[in-house]
Formats: structure tokens, C-alpha cells, sequence
């Protein structure tokens, strides 16, 4: 039964959420291969793409698609709970996310495109490769929870992709303001591509993997609310 | 089975009463709900389905509480749906849809699930286009898919809401009679403002109108209620005046026949008919004639 | 019936139905709040005044930066307009009304744009309040006002027509992706990275080519080509302008052959 389910819940996916991450990864490093060959420069680009660009893309996906469903009248009548089959969506979609960025990071510790950050560049394997990825692991979990719940409150697929791009955008922009003020360290989701020779790398990744649980918890209370699944925010049908 | 619901209430966000102290109770058999769009019924559905909660009052289905967690899980366990926006998921077919939907109602076992599914698309004449996605079928055929979902699991509850809403008329027939066939041990909850759906399928009825039950009884004692206040008017003049609602209109060349409901001015010209439904909740529906009445319980 | 008439009906309602969105309006507050920040710490540091000879070069710099996020609300929140025509199944109907295709995506188009760009002018309108309380220098709120219509409505109509046309064939969540990816590399990566960039190239949405080449600004937190001639202003603006008229004929001659091939 659960091989069958789960053979329904991808194909209701659909291909653009499968193929997007790919594609992210690809298309830029074969612009990195066009433009740039040299090393340093792919392996911050690469990085940045492992830390920024695939993370993005999972939050901006779960925001849009993981509580929307056609027929969302039908499944809040199930047995098998609605809240149950949009976490099994949501954690498909992280797992897939999750196993194109460990093949790209693979590829690029092993191609030596790896840019580390300072605190583990002298850790013996294989503890420093499980560390390095944490890198895309805590940027992930937070967006996607963050995609999730924004999706949940606001009930508006643009304005939750919308909100979200914002956001990374705005990490993007004050990097240097989130890299000086340590309030903003639990928040803080791309120091690697900004600022890797912080020395709190480590603890922001676990703070941030902290804010994201919370954000999780939250996010489970909503979905177990059918009036607000039912919902749309006013002008976003 | 029975369904017995004591002051249900339901006010939404924002102020919205859709439910005002609601008593009804719906016994086995083919149950109609009748009411104008915007009476509550698809409300009172919704919260016998589970989907949404109680501002207040009790809903007892059977031997479940439908204002606990617990009680709606198990209510879901016995309920089939139909839903008054059918969502359909346009790339799967039918056969996978359904067999989609049945493993969400529980239905583990692969063999014994294709089976049912197999033996409610020839139940709705679907067998032949099985194969065929979703986004290529036209809304009768949609409605068809979404009965059979309905009763992948054989719900002892079946709520089936507004389901011949835009059909043509002989997808109509044959929902109508696929509906009959399906009372008997079960409660079919049938929710509709089009009279006719109810007169040819069920006895017994309750008429919603905003928020409130304002009839419940058998299709017999709503009929009754109009009588003597229905009469047939054959003219080549105006059209006949006093607080009356024109039914219907026949046009016959020199002279127009209608079909009124109401108090006539002059009812010289007028022939008392026995009342049908319609005629009875036009009746009903009339401001003037809106206090609550109900048959006995 | 008078197009025109037709035309105004259109714009009218398509601006309320995207100005009545409060995602919208918070979104654009959540940039108030950041950009605003953002201004006023600039605004604190002496060195950042001394960079601009004059209060127009200020008005400049201070309009390019409040437009740093501002298009990138713009173009994520009108990139669901046409979509939203066919989820909500009205496109049939409209296609049966006596107005043209070209009308209504026309007025679709201003209408929308005009909506969304009314928060992001009241945002940048809230800057020039606190730059002119900051700096005493009332002289700052007309000159930025003029600032905003050289330098910034140039890329937002830009953005604006991509937004609007591209996710008739590009799936929404898709788009919006690719714009916060392109909207950086486009405007805010720098040139000096190892990378191509448009940023610094009169292709450049943000404005920062005709910032420098009309009024002088220099160049910013890696944004912006520096001393810039006029022409290279004057070739940006026509750009984004020309290109912005020219995809939303595409996207015209597009929907037109899509419903002739149904």
C-alpha cells in the first residue's frame, strides 16, 4: 500500500518539482563551465549554489504547492488524515531536495570544488564532510518550514513564494548587518557564501536547524486546522 | 442508523452565522435537504463530514460524538462524500483516482481494492474510459467519478452535495436513479436546492432557510402545506395579481396558462390544484410564511 | 462600446483587484522596515554624504537604493495575473466580450503594475520623509520624486511586462524562482565576482546605469558602473522601455495564436 502511495503522491507532485532542483544544479554549473573555469570561483559559486539556490527552490516549491490541493473537500473527509498526506508531500519533496544537494556536494568534495568553511578545515574525515552538509541540511530545513508555514498563514501560493524570495533576498542583501549582530545568528541562512571564516559557523547551523523546529511546530498546529486549509487569502484564488 | 443533531450552531470568522440552533434528525434511508443557495446546507454537510467544527450543539451519527476528534475519525471511517465542487486531480485517470482515493479511505489490500474499484466504475458507467485522464471529462463524467469515490468504502453515511448541479437532463435521470438504488440500510444525505432531485428520491426532508430548519417531515405533509393555495390560471389578459409567486408559465398561443402560489385578488378565474413540492416550498419560502414548522420528530 | 471607455473599465478594476491584496501591502512593509533601516544607518555615516557633491546626486543614490528590493515585490506579485485568469476560469468569459485581447492586456498590464507600484512609491515616499527628517534638507523630497520617475519606473515597467507575460508558458512557482535568482545576479551581483553580470550594463533593471550617467551617483555597495556617459542613460532607459513594449507584443501575438490554435 505505502509503495502505491507514495507512487500517487509523486505523480501528483509532478514533474517541474522533481525537475527543478536538477535543473538548478545543472544549468549553473554548466554556466560555471562556460564562463569560469577557475577554481576558487566554482567552488564559492557551487557553494553558494549548495547553500542559496537549492534551498531556495525547495522553500519556494513547498510554499507553493504542499497545502494546495484540488481536491482538498474530498481529503479532509479521509480517515487517513489530510495533515498526514501534506507532511508525506512536504518530506518527498525535502528528500528529493535533500538527495540532489548531497550528490552535488559529493561530486564537488571529490572533484575538489569544495569550499569549507574555516571552523572545519582541519577536521578529519569523515567528520568534516558531515559537517560541510550541514551547509544545504540547515538552509533547507529552515526555508522549507518557513515555505510551509507562510503558505499556511497566508493562504495565497503567489504571496508565500513571493514573501519567501523576498526574504532570501533580504538575507542576501544585509549578510554583512546578520554577520556583525549575533541576533540575527539564529536566522542567519548563508554565512558560508559571505562569510566563511566565521567562527560561529557550527552554532549558527544549529541554531538554525532550532528556529526551524519551531517553525515546524508551528506549521503542524496549522495544518490540523481544515477552516484555514479550506481558506484563501481575499484576491488570491 | 440515525443522525441526530440538538442546537447546532456555526459561526464563522468575522461574525458570519451560517447555523442558528439547528435540530434535526435524519433517520435511514434517502434524506433530502432542501433550502435556497446560501441556507446553510452546505455547512450542515461540512460538519457531518467532519471537515468543519461546531460553534456549538451536538451531533450524535450513530453511535459516534461528532464534536469529538475521536468521533469524526470514526464517523470518516462509515462516510462517503460528494462534495458540491467536485476538485479532481486532471492527470490521473479515473481508475487511478479512484484507486488513490480508496487507499486514503484505508483500503490496503492491492487485489481487493482494484476490485471495488472496478465494480463502481461499471456501477457508473465508466468502465470504458477508465484509462482516460481526468481533464478529458466532461462534468457528468466528473460527477460519476466523484459518486464512486463516495462508496469505494460502502459508507453506512452517504452525503452527496448538490450533485446534479449543471448536469444535463439525462445525466440528471440517471444520477437520480443511481441515488434511489442506494438508500435502503445506509443514510444518503441528499443536499440540494432543486426540488425535483428530492420529490423523486426521497420521503422524508428538511428545508433550510438562513441558517434555520424551517420544515422537517415526510415529502407527503410538505405538499399538504400549500394546499388550497395553489391554483391554475388560464388568460388572454394581464397576468393575475394579489400576493401570489407565478410558478410556471405556459404559453397557448391566444391565452397564457400559469401555475400560482398564494393569495389571488380574484380567484373567479382560477382553478384550485393539488400542490406538488415545488409548489409547497415556494410556499414555504415565502417571507410571510417563514415561521418554523416542523412535522413531528 | 468606446475601447477607451473599455480600456479604463479594465485598468480600473484590474488595479483594485491587485491593490486589495494584503499580502501585497505586507510584503512591502516587511521591505519598509528593512529598507528604511537601511537608509537611515547610510544616512548616519558622514562618509556616505560626502560621496554626493549635491542634493540631487543624494536624491539619486537614495532612489537606487530603495529600489534594491522594491521590483522584486513588483514582478513575484504580478506573476500570478494571467494565470489567475485561467484557475479562476474567467478567461472563457472574457474572451467572449466585445473588448479586444489587446485591450485587456493592456489594461491588465497598467492596471496591475500600477497597483503593485503604488506600495512600492508609498515605501519610497516614507524614505524620503526620513532622509528629509534626517538630513534637514527639504529639497530632497521633490528632487526624489524626479529621481523615482527617471531612474526606477524604467526597470519596474521592464520587470513588469516579464512578469506578466512570462508565466503564460513558464509554471508560476517556476518563474518566480528564476526571478529572485536573476533579480540578483542581474542587479546586486558584482562584476568584479568572476561571473558575467548585467549589473552595471544598460540592461540593468535596477536603474544604476541611468542613476550615474544622468545624475551623477556613484557607484554603491558594489551596485552601479561609476562616472557613466550620458547616452549610456539614455540607451538603459530606451532599453528597458523598448523591451518592455516589445514583450508585451510577444506576449499579445502569443495568446492570440494559442486561441486560434484551440
Amino acid at each position: 500500500m505505502m509503495l502505491d502511495r507514495l507512487r500517487y503522491e509523486m505523480r501528483l507532485l509532478g514533474k517541474p518539482v522533481l525537475l527543478t532542483p536538477v535543473l538548478v544544479v545543472i544549468g549553473f554549473a554548466l554556466l560555471l563551465a562556460i564562463v569560469n573555469r577557475d577554481v576558487t570561483i566554482v567552488a564559492r559559486s557551487m557553494s553558494g549554489s549548495l547553500e542559496v539556490l537549492l534551498p531556495v527552490a525547495a522553500g519556494v516549491i513547498v510554499a507553493t504547492i504542499v497545502t494546495y490541493d484540488r481536491a482538498i473537500e474530498v481529503q479532509l473527509t479521509m480517515p487517513r488524515r489530510y495533515h498526514r498526506t501534506a507532511s508525506l508531500r512536504f518530506l518527498l519533496i525535502l528528500l528529493w531536495s535533500a538527495i540532489v544537494s548531497l550528490l552535488t556536494s559529493l561530486l564537488l568534495y571529490l572533484f575538489n570544488y569544495r569550499r569549507l568553511p574555516a571552523q572545519i578545515v582541519h577536521w578529519s574525515q569523515p567528520w568534516q564532510f558531515l559537517a560541510w552538509q550541514l551547509t544545504w541540511l540547515s538552509s533547507t530545513l529552515w526555508l522549507v518550514a518557513f515555505g510551509l508555514v507562510l503558505s499556511l498563514l497566508i493562504r495565497s501560493r503567489s504571496a508565500s513564494g513571493a514573501l519567501l524570495c523576498v526574504f532570501a533576498v533580504a538575507e542576501l542583501l544585509f549578510h554583512s548587518t546578520m554577520d556583525r549582530e549575533a541576533i540575527y545568528h539564529p536566522i542567519y541562512l548563508f554565512p558560508l557564501t559571505f562569510s566563511p571564516d566565521a567562527s560561529y559557523w557550527l552554532l549558527n547551523r544549529f541554531e538554525l536547524l532550532g528556529t526551524a523546529a519551531v517553525l515546524f511546530v508551528l506549521a503542524w498546529g496549522l495544518l490540523r486546522l481544515p477552516e484555514r486549509l479550506l481558506s484563501h487569502a481575499p484576491g488570491e484564488e | 442508523m440515525q443522525i441526530d443533531i440538538d442546537h447546532l450552531n456555526k459561526v464563522y470568522r468575522g461574525g458570519v452565522r451560517a447555523l442558528t440552533d439547528v435540530d434535526l434528525v435524519v433517520p435511514n434511508g434517502m434524506y433530502g435537504l432542501l433550502g435556497p443557495n446560501g441556507a446553510g446546507k452546505t455547512t450542515l454537510m461540512r460538519i457531518l463530514a467532519g471537515i468543519l467544527r461546531p460553534t456549538s450543539g451536538t451531533i450524535q451519527v450513530g453511535e459516534y460524538d461528532g464534536t469529538t476528534e475521536r468521533g469524526r475519525t470514526a464517523i470518516k471511517r462509515i462516510l462517503g462524500y460528494l462534495p458540491q465542487d467536485l476538485g479532481v486531480y486532471p492527470d490521473l485517470t479515473a481508475r487511478e483516482f479512484l484507486d488513490y482515493m480508496a487507499i486514503l479511505k484505508g483500503m490496503d489490500e492491492r487485489k481487493m481494492r482494484r476490485r471495488r474499484v472496478e465494480e463502481l466504475l461499471e456501477l457508473v458507467s465508466l468502465t470504458d474510459v477508465a484509462t482516460r485522464k481526468l481533464k478529458t471529462f466532461s462534468g457528468g463524467m466528473k460527477r460519476r467519478v466523484g459518486i464512486a469515490q463516495a462508496l469505494l468504502n460502502d459508507p453506512q453515511l452517504l452525503i452527496v452535495d448538490e450533485p446534479t448541479a449543471g448536469l444535463d437532463p439525462e445525466e440528471r435521470i440517471r444520477f437520480r436513479n443511481l441515488l434511489s438504488d442506494l438508500g435502503g440500510d445506509r443514510i444518503v444525505l441528499l443536499s440540494t436546492h432543486i426540488v425535483e432531485d428530492i420529490a423523486q428520491t426521497c420521503r422524508r426532508l428538511a428545508i433550510m432557510n438562513k441558517g434555520r430548519i424551517i420544515f422537517q417531515g415526510s415529502t407527503a405533509d410538505l405538499a399538504g402545506e400549500a394546499r388550497g393555495k395553489v391554483w391554475a390560471i388560464t388568460t388572454g389578459g394581464p397576468r393575475p395579481a394579489g400576493d401570489i409567486t407565478v410558478v410556471s408559465t405556459m404559453n397557448m398561443g391566444a391565452t397564457v396558462q400559469y401555475r400560482v402560489v398564494g393569495e389571488l385578488a380574484d380567484s373567479s378565474l382560477a382553478t384550485p390544484v393539488e400542490p406538488s413540492l415545488e409548489d409547497s416550498y415556494v410556499w414555504l419560502m415565502r417571507e410571510r410564511r417563514a415561521p418554523l414548522l416542523s412535522a413531528s420528530r | 462600446m468606446n475601447s477607451s471607455k473599455m480600456m479604463w473599465g479594465g485598468l480600473r478594476y484590474e488595479f483594485l483587484m491587485q491593490i486589495r491584496r494584503p499580502a501585497l501591502w505586507l510584503t512591502f512593509l516587511g521591505f519598509a522596515f528593512l529598507v528604511g533601516r537601511s537608509i537611515l544607518s547610510e544616512l548616519d555615516d558622514p562618509r556616505f554624504l560626502a560621496m554626493h557633491a549635491s542634493t540631487l546626486q543624494l536624491a539619486a543614490t537614495v532612489a537606487l537604493l530603495t529600489n534594491w528590493l522594491a521590483p522584486l515585490g513588483v514582478g513575484i506579485f504580478l506573476a500570478d495575473r494571467l494565470p489567475r485568469d485561467r484557475r479562476t476560469r474567467v478567461e472563457e468569459l472574457l474572451n467572449t466580450l466585445p473588448g479586444t485581447l489587446k485591450l485587456r492586456l493592456l489594461s491588465k498590464y497598467l492596471g496591475a503594475t500600477l497597483a503593485t507600484l503604488l506600495p512600492a512609491l508609498l515605501l519610497y515616499m516614507l524614505v524620503l520623509v526620513l532622509c528629509v527628517w534626517r538630513t534637514g534638507n527639504l529639497l530632497l523630497f521633490p528632487l526624489g520624486l524626479l529621481c523615482y520617475a527617471v531612474v526606477v519606473l524604467p526597470g519596474m515597467f521592464f520587470v513588469a511586462s516579464f512578469s506578466v507575460a512570462c508565466p503564460v508558458v513558464i509554471w508560476t512557482p517556476l518563474y518566480q524562482f528564476l526571478f529572485f535568482g536573476y533579480w540578483f545576479w542581474g542587479n546586486l551581483f558584482s562584476p568584479h565576482s568572476g561571473l558575467p553580470t548585467l549589473n552595471g550594463t544598460i540592461l540593468t533593471p535596477i536603474g544604476s546605469v541611468i542613476d550615474a550617467s544622468f545624475f551623477g551617483a556613484p557607484a554603491f555597495g558594489g551596485v552601479g558602473p561609476g562616472p557613466t556617459p550620458v547616452l549610456a542613460g539614455i540607451a538603459s532607459l530606451a532599453t528597458l522601455l523598448g523591451l518592455a513594449v516589445l514583450v508585451m507584443i510577444a506576449l499579445y501575438r502569443f495568446m492570440r495564436w494559442e486561441q486560434a490554435r484551440q
